[in-house]
């Protein structure tokens, strides 16, 4: 998943700009598949390794979020492939613009993990609040979507993270993973004014309301759901904080993120992985917390357009048995991102970069990046340990509430007041 | 380099380059500040715009919260207006952030943020456009379109089969309430909307499926596949409304919000940075402003270090060779001259006063040349002058001398005068004498009028002689007037009767006339008065040959008088008038010769006056008379008992003469007459009169007058006649009645008073205390009372005694003041204390003055009366104060002296003691003597009279030698007080020249007059020894009795030998007294000669040898 760094680069809005900013057309005559998505995935790299391996034309269409997916879900011909978070699926799959993958079709299918199958990557782990991935994989005889297995399902599991807070350890004192690090920093009075937020209220509430109840201001019955009660009471207290300019603001981009506390207008704030290893490349030595409430989680989800039909769909069957083929895998955990099938993409990867970025293990030697500059120094430890490690702490996972309307008129308000 | 200014440019040059230099200075200051004013408005003006910069990018925060606004209205509310704003606010802030200051360095960002936002804006402008067009047309349209379809299905189902019919109709009802649950959404955007419809979308769709199965009817199926794709299409519409409209919703509140969020921190960076940028540009700009005034301060005072310095350079090259010129000319002016007068090169004003210097200084040396010449020739002047002094000096001299040899000369010529005075008196007392014993003989009262005549025509020129006398001691200013009672009738009438005859035989009547309002009594100096009137008459009758003198006295006021002394004589012109006061000049020298007189009276006259606060003016004519008028101060005496006993008679009054009439009526009335005239008896034919006034014509009494009278005595049977006689005339002796009956002229008021006082009321006693017999009667009312007399010299002391023992008064004596006080306190102590004391004023051990202050100091209530030669005012004030009661002139005038007797002793007996006899004993004529004086002073006691020429003789028997040895032994001392006793004692025995000459030599020690003392005293003894004194005294002798003698000789030696004059004199009287057998007395005489010169050692040897035989 270097797209998203390759982003970064162009300098351009990512996540909310609702550009169009350029369409790769392929002139040749080969069938061509175009794939709607995000920074994250959508990367030269990937495509042009895709098109090698497929034989076929890839044409990307990146865009922020918001943008991609009203796009997706308000014509579903404009795309072939949409490449997106689990916490889009359920506003597609209501808005009929996907249609289920029928998971035979999918080579790797039993190589998947367990996580998004069952929901835990272990027997310890948790399921965590929200729209965890297993709940919305599999199609249900209703048409609606549920955890029960069936042959359809509504998207490829591929790439996947936890997510944290980042903070300078400059300025604040190194915690100890799962021990000490809290989301609660993030209302810590000492940062009054550098502190930033993502503006994306359904990843970026959650954080709020992760260090809302990590200091105990606040208890949610499911942080997952919050009713409109809870909502209230959540931006009432942000709304003091904000009174008090707690908050530095939001970024909509993970360079944005990493200008703020290149900057030093930010010394804690929500992160995304490549922003964190942007700013190590930059010698800022910024931590990745591992917070002791647990991470708030996201999942790749690729899936198919109403409209795909024939042989433009095995097209699509095809690059979609691709991403989870090895390779990709094992260039997407160049920035820190896993692949559902791990096992068929460590062959691809070095047992340095397997240790560090799956199993937790130092950094027995400088790692490079997807740009293939060091990104990793010999001897770091990946924050929060290995892969299951990670996962097996899932505080909640990115999602479109069903109060999503409500809470975006909180979110004007918490940030417009 | 002030010598280099010098050179290169001249004076005024140099001045004018200091001016412009300053100039220069001033206008280096003033464009410093101009320029730094400039640059400060310029920087402040930046300021201003910065800060009106800032005041722009404040308002972008606010901006920012309208242009959201403005888009979330849009959002919310479709409010198309609203997207106008968000264009007018983007744009505006736009513009504020493309003009806001280039030192804010978020600028960049902050229009992308906007950019951003604006873009964001404008897809949710799209956006809602197209959810518009979603929401109300193509959903609304495609429900509508269901709903026909629908009904034609349930129309066709009906036909078919009702149940199918039911169902379709069911799914359209779901449908439709799926299609208000989604508008619903649309309107509120709850999510339980959404879901709602969904279902029910997802329900209908479901029962489309269902029915379709359950149809077999193909035609049925197709429409019911129809309405099947309709609903899926709807669905798909809705979906994509539902997505749009998250979607502007997320657009609005997550994407714009969120860049507005960042424009609104970015302005908050502006604002922290524009503070900082404004902070840090005031700062600088006070930095500037700082720096700017520190550096015109800076160059200011260093333009003026310069300019001060240039400008005392200058100065310098102007003042340093003016005060080198200035150094030169004061050492020029000092005489120095060699100082050298400095080149200056420049031919300016200093260059002129350089070659000024150099010719002052060369004149300067001729001048000294000059002023060297100069003061040779000036010391040869003032040595000339110096000669001329010297002979000046030495004429002064000269001059000096002759001026002490003419004062010498003046002194000599006023000795002269004197001795010639003294020579002149002697024959005058002569003549005096001789009057005198005559006046004694029996003589008619012619005879006695004429002697008085010659008696006083002998004075008159003794007065003249006085008047030389008098001359000196004016020329001397020895002058002093007295104040006392005077008697101004008498004054007048003496000076009157004194000119009487002298008028009379001249036949010139005189005048005297009193105003009314003029007293008797006044203060002032009688004698000095009287000379003065004397003198002025005395001229009048000189110089008058026909006609009339007059004295008129008038009161001026109550205090000054007018006295008139006019005459009808030949008068005199202006010329001779103003020579008239001045010393030795009469009018006219001829007359000098034709009427003699020394010519001083007038000049006397005038002191005297003048001292007496007055003047004395003359007014005459030639040929008509002259009128010297006197005007002076005298203080009238209030005296109650003035005279007017003859008020309430009438008098009748003839007199022809109208002068004299004139004088007789005012002299009447003022004696308080009423007074009828002969014109008023003839016209009234007044019945009663008092008196009669007649005054004869002639010398003898006329026929007429015979006639007048005969009538007047029967119109008046019983009325007395006083006859007023004309000078010299008086009435016939024979007729002794007429005595006391008549009048002379010229008018006396006294004689007149006298005279009508005893006519009318027959008091004959009219002169009261006149008599000296009766003073003596009275006296003998004071027999018993003790007085003590204290005098050094026994012959005064034996005057006092001699008049006071007559009165049987006890009388005790003191040789000096210490005796006198020793005395006085013993008689105090014995309870006998004395009521009166005479003390002489030169006394030895203690003087006069002295023992007066003691006893005053003691017995407050004694009486003393201080003896004294001197009585001028001066020396009487210090009596005075001394503590005297009275001061009595030596020698005594009796009366005097028993005035003052009766004055301070009361009375002691009313029994009138019959009038001792005394035997008259005859006191011969003396030509050294006037006897006459002498026994005045003795009371007329000639026995005591006689008893003090003796005492006199055996005295001064031996003492011309004993004068001459205190002259040669230089005793000057012993010899004046010798002299002073002599001139007293002489005095009282009436030996005036004696007395004289041993005043003139007391008071003139160093002219050797002892020769004439001498004389004088050898003429007196040896007249003295001419008479038979003895044989007077043997007469009283007693008849020697051995053993009372013996007693006698005994007391006295006892009493010498206690030195008690008092028990003494008494025995001395016995042992003169008795008849001794000659050699005794002549042994016994001696004793009795020393214990009388007081020499009781001697007298006690020679009575211890006389006691021992």
């Amino acid at each position: 998943m270097a797209s998203r760094r390759q982003v970064l680069k162009a300098g351009a809005a990512a996540v909310g700009a609702m550009s169009f900013p350029y369409i790769a057309k392929a002139y040749n005559r080969r069938p061509t598949l175009r794939v709607l998505g995000t920074h994250v995935t959508l990367q030269e790299t990937l495509r042009q390794e895709a098109e090698r391996a497929l034989d076929i034309n890839l044409e990307f269409y990146p865009g922020g979020s918001a943008e991609v997916l009203l796009k997706a879900a308000t014509n579903p011909s404009s795309f072939d492939i949409y490449e997106q978070w689990s916490n889009s699926l359920r506003v597609l799959w209501d808005a009929n613009s996907i249609k289920s993958i029928d998971r035979t079709k999918i080579t790797q299918w039993d190589n998947i993990n367990s996580l998004t199958k069952t929901g835990k990557i272990s027997p310890a782990a948790n399921f965590g609040y929200g729209d965890a991935p297993y709940k919305l994989l599999y199609e249900q005889p209703d048409g609606g979507l549920g955890s029960t297995p069936s042959n359809q399902i509504s998207f490829l599991p591929y790439v996947h993270n936890t997510d944290s807070f980042g903070y300078n350890t400059r300025y604040i004192p190194e915690g100890v993973a799962y021990e000490t690090e809290s989301w609660g920093w993030l209302f810590d009075q000492h940062y009054r004014g550098k502190v930033a937020i993502i503006n994306e209220p359904t990843i970026g509430l959650f954080d709020l309301a992760l260090a809302a109840q990590a200091r105990d201001l606040i208890h949610f019955k499911d942080i997952g759901n919050l009713t409109r009660q809870e909502l209230d009471d959540l931006f009432d207290i942000l709304a003091r904080l904000q009174a008090n300019r707690h908050f530095r603001g939001v970024w909509s981009s993970v360079p944005r993120s990493v200008e703020l506390m290149a900057k030093n207008e930010v010394v804690i704030q929500s992160m995304f992985s490549p922003g964190v290893s942007a700013l190590k490349g930059m010698g800022i030595p910024c931590r990745y917390a591992a917070p002791k409430e647990g991470y708030r989680a996201w999942h790749g989800v690729m899936c198919l357009s109403r409209n795909v039909e024939s042989e433009r769909e095995e097209m699509a069957y095809k690059f979609m048995n691709w991403w989870l083929s090895g390779w990709p895998g094992a260039y997407i955990a160049k920035q820190g991102y896993y692949i559902s099938n791990p096992q068929i993409s460590k062959p691809f990867m070095s047992q340095a970069e397997w240790d560090y970025w799956y199993d937790g293990q130092p950094a027995a030697e400088p790692l490079l990046g997807t740009d293939g500059s060091v990104s990793v120094r010999e001897g770091e430890v990946r924050s929060g340990g290995s892969y299951v490690k990670r996962f097996e702490n899932i505080a909640v996972w990115n999602t479109v509430m069903p109060n999503y309307e409500y809470s975006l008129t909180k979110w004007n308000e918490f940030l417009f007041t | 380099m002030i010598n280099l200014l010098i050179k290169w440019l001249s004076l005024r040059p140099r001045i004018y380059l200091n001016l412009l230099m300053i100039a220069l200075t001033a206008v280096c200051i003033l464009s410093m500040t101009y320029y730094g004013l400039s640059s400060a408005k310029q920087e402040l003006k930046e300021h201003a715009l910065f800060t009106s910069r800032i005041i722009t990018d404040s308002q972008i925060s606010d901006n920012i919260y309208q242009l959201h606004l403005a888009a979330l209205n849009f959002t919310y509310n479709g409010n198309l207006s609203a997207t106008e704003r968000v264009d007018f606010y983007y744009e505006n802030i736009r513009k504020k952030l493309y003009t806001s200051d280039f030192s804010i360095t978020n600028t960049e960002d902050t229009i992308k943020s906007l950019d951003a936002y604006y873009r964001g804006f404008n897809q949710l402008r799209s956006l809602r456009e197209k959810r518009r067009r979603s929401t109300s047309l193509i959903l609304p349209e495609q429900v509508l379109e269901i709903e026909i379809a629908m009904d034609r299905l349930i129309d066709n189902l009906n036909i078919d089969k009702s149940d199918h019919a039911l169902l379709a109709s069911n799914t359209l009802v779901i449908l439709m309430q799926s299609s208000n649950q989604g508008n619903a959404y649309f309107r509120r955007y709850e999510n339980t909307s959404l879901i709602q419809a969904r279902n029910m979308q997802r329900q209908a769709y479901q029962q489309l499926i269902d029915l379709k199965q359950s149809i077999k009817n193909d035609a049925l199926r197709s429409q019911i596949d129809h309405v099947t794709e309709l609903v899926a299409h709807y669905t798909d519409t809705f979906n994509i409304a539902v997505e749009e409209t998250r979607g502007f919703l997320y657009l609005v509140n997550v994407i714009l919000a969120a860049e507005a969020n960042e424009i609104l921190y970015q302005s908050d960076i502006r604002e922290t940075q524009i503070t900082e940028n404004l902070h840090r540009q005031r700062e600088t700009i006070d930095q500037y402003l700082s720096r700017l005034v520190t550096w015109i301060l800076l160059v200011s005072m260093i333009a003026l270090l310069v300019q001060a310095v240039l400008s005392y350079l200058i100065t310098l090259t102007i003042t340093n060779p003016i005060t080198t010129i200035t150094r030169v000319f004061n050492e020029l002016s000092e005489g120095s001259g060699k100082s050298i007068i400095p080149s200056y090169p420049k031919d300016d004003e200093i260059g002129d006063l350089t070659k000024a210097a150099r010719t002052f200084k060369q004149k300067n040396v001729e001048n000294r040349k000059i002023l060297n010449d100069y003061k040779e020739l000036s010391e040869q002047l003032e040595r000339r002058i110096l000669e001329r002094t010297q002979e000046l000096n030495a004429m002064n001299k000269e001059l000096e001398f002759s001026k002490e040899k003419a004062e010498e000369m003046v002194q000599i010529r006023s000795n002269f005068i004197a001795n010639i005075s003294h020579e002149i008196r002697t024959p005058i007392n002569a003549v005096l004498g001789m009057t005198y014993l005559m006046r004694h003989s029996e003589l008619s009262d012619q005879q006695a009028e004429y002697l008085e005549s010659i008696n006083l025509s002998s004075k008159k020129l003794l007065a003249i002689i006085n008047d030389i006398l008098d001359f000196s001691k004016i020329e001397a200013g020895q002058m002093t007037i007295e104040s006392t009672k005077l008697d101004l009738f008498q004054v007048v009438s003496d000076c009157v009767s004194m000119l009487q005859a002298q008028a009379h035989a001249k036949g010139i009547e005189i005048f005297t006339h009193f105003d009314s309002y003029v007293s008797r009594y006044y203060h002032g100096d009688p004698l000095r008065l009287g000379q003065v009137i004397t003198n002025l008459l005395n001229n009048a009758v000189k110089f008058t040959q026909v006609g009339h003198v007059g004295v008129t006295v008038e009161a001026i006021n109550i205090q000054r008088l007018r006295i008139k002394i006019h005459d009808s004589g030949i008068g005199m012109t202006e010329e001779e008038q103003s020579r008239l006061f001045r010393a030795f000049s009469q009018a006219d020298a001829s007359t000098t010769r034709r009427f003699g007189g020394t010519g001083l009276g007038l000049v006397i006259s005038k002191q005297i006056i003048e001292a007496m606060n007055g003047n004395i003016i003359v007014h005459s004519e030639k040929g008509a008379g002259t009128t010297f008028t006197i005007e002076l101060d005298m203080k009238r005496v209030n005296d109650a008992q003035e005279s007017k006993k003859l008020h309430g008679h009438k008098a009748l009054l003839i007199e022809r003469n109208d002068l004299s009439r004139s004088a007789f009526n005012h002299a009447m009335q003022y004696l308080g007459l009423e007074v009828i005239s002969y014109e008023t008896y003839m016209r009234e034919h007044i019945s009663q009169v008092d008196i009669i006034l007649y005054a004869v014509e002639k010398r003898e009494r006329s026929a007429l007058d015979t006639e007048m009278i005969t009538q007047l005595a029967s119109a008046y049977p019983k009325t007395p006649v006083c006859l007023i006689y004309p000078m010299g005339k008086t009435p016939e002796k024979s007729d002794p009645n007429s005595q006391n009956t008549y009048v002379q002229k010229p008018i006396n008021p006294i004689r007149l008073e006298k005279v009508l006082l005893r006519m009318l009321t027959g008091e004959q006693n009219a002169e009261k205390n006149s008599n000296l017999d009766e003073l003596r009667q009275e006296m003998a009312t004071r027999s018993g009372s003790r007085v003590i007399v204290a005098d050094d010299n026994l012959f005064n002391r034996q005057v006092v005694s001699g008049l006071l023992q007559k009165s049987n008064i006890e009388v005790a004596e003191a040789i000096d003041g210490e005796d006198l006080t020793e005395k006085v306190l013993q008689a105090a102590e014995l309870q006998t204390p004395y009521e009166l004391v005479f003390v002489d004023y030169h006394m030895p051990k203690m003087n006069g003055l002295e023992a007066c202050q003691w006893l005053r100091q003691r017995f407050p209530d004694l009486s003393i009366v201080v003896l004294s030669g001197d009585t001028e005012v001066t020396t009487k004030q210090k009596f005075f104060t001394a503590g005297a009661n009275a001061v009595l002139a030596k020698p005594i005038e009796v009366k005097d002296f028993y005035d003052i007797v009766l004055s301070y002793i009361e009375p002691k007996q009313d029994v009138k003691p019959a009038i001792q006899q005394t035997h008259k004993q005859r006191v011969p004529n003396m030509i050294t003597i006037d006897t006459t004086a002498g026994l005045k002073h003795s009371g007329g006691d000639s026995e005591l009279y006689l008893s003090l020429l003796n005492s006199f003789l055996k005295k001064y028997n031996d003492a011309g030698n004993d004068f001459v040895e205190l002259y040669n032994n230089q005793q000057s001392e012993t010899l004046s007080l010798a002299m002073h006793s002599l001139k007293g004692i002489a005095a009282s025995i009436g030996a005036n020249n004696l007395s004289d000459i041993a005043q003139k030599m007391f008071d003139n020690p160093e002219q050797n007059l002892l020769e004439d003392v001498q004389n004088q005293l050898n003429q007196v003894l040896a007249e003295l020894k001419k008479l038979d004194l003895h044989d007077t005294q043997k007469t009283a002798k007693v008849d020697f009795d051995q053993s009372e003698f013996s007693n006698a000789l005994n007391d006295l030696f006892t009493a010498l030998k206690r030195r008690r004059p008092k028990q003494i004199n008494p025995i001395l009287n016995y042992i003169k007294s008795v008849n001794l057998p000659p050699e005794q007395a002549s042994k016994l005489d001696h004793m009795c000669t020393m214990i009388e010169r007081f020499e009781y050692a001697d007298a006690i040897n020679i009575l211890e040898t006389f006691l021992n035989d």
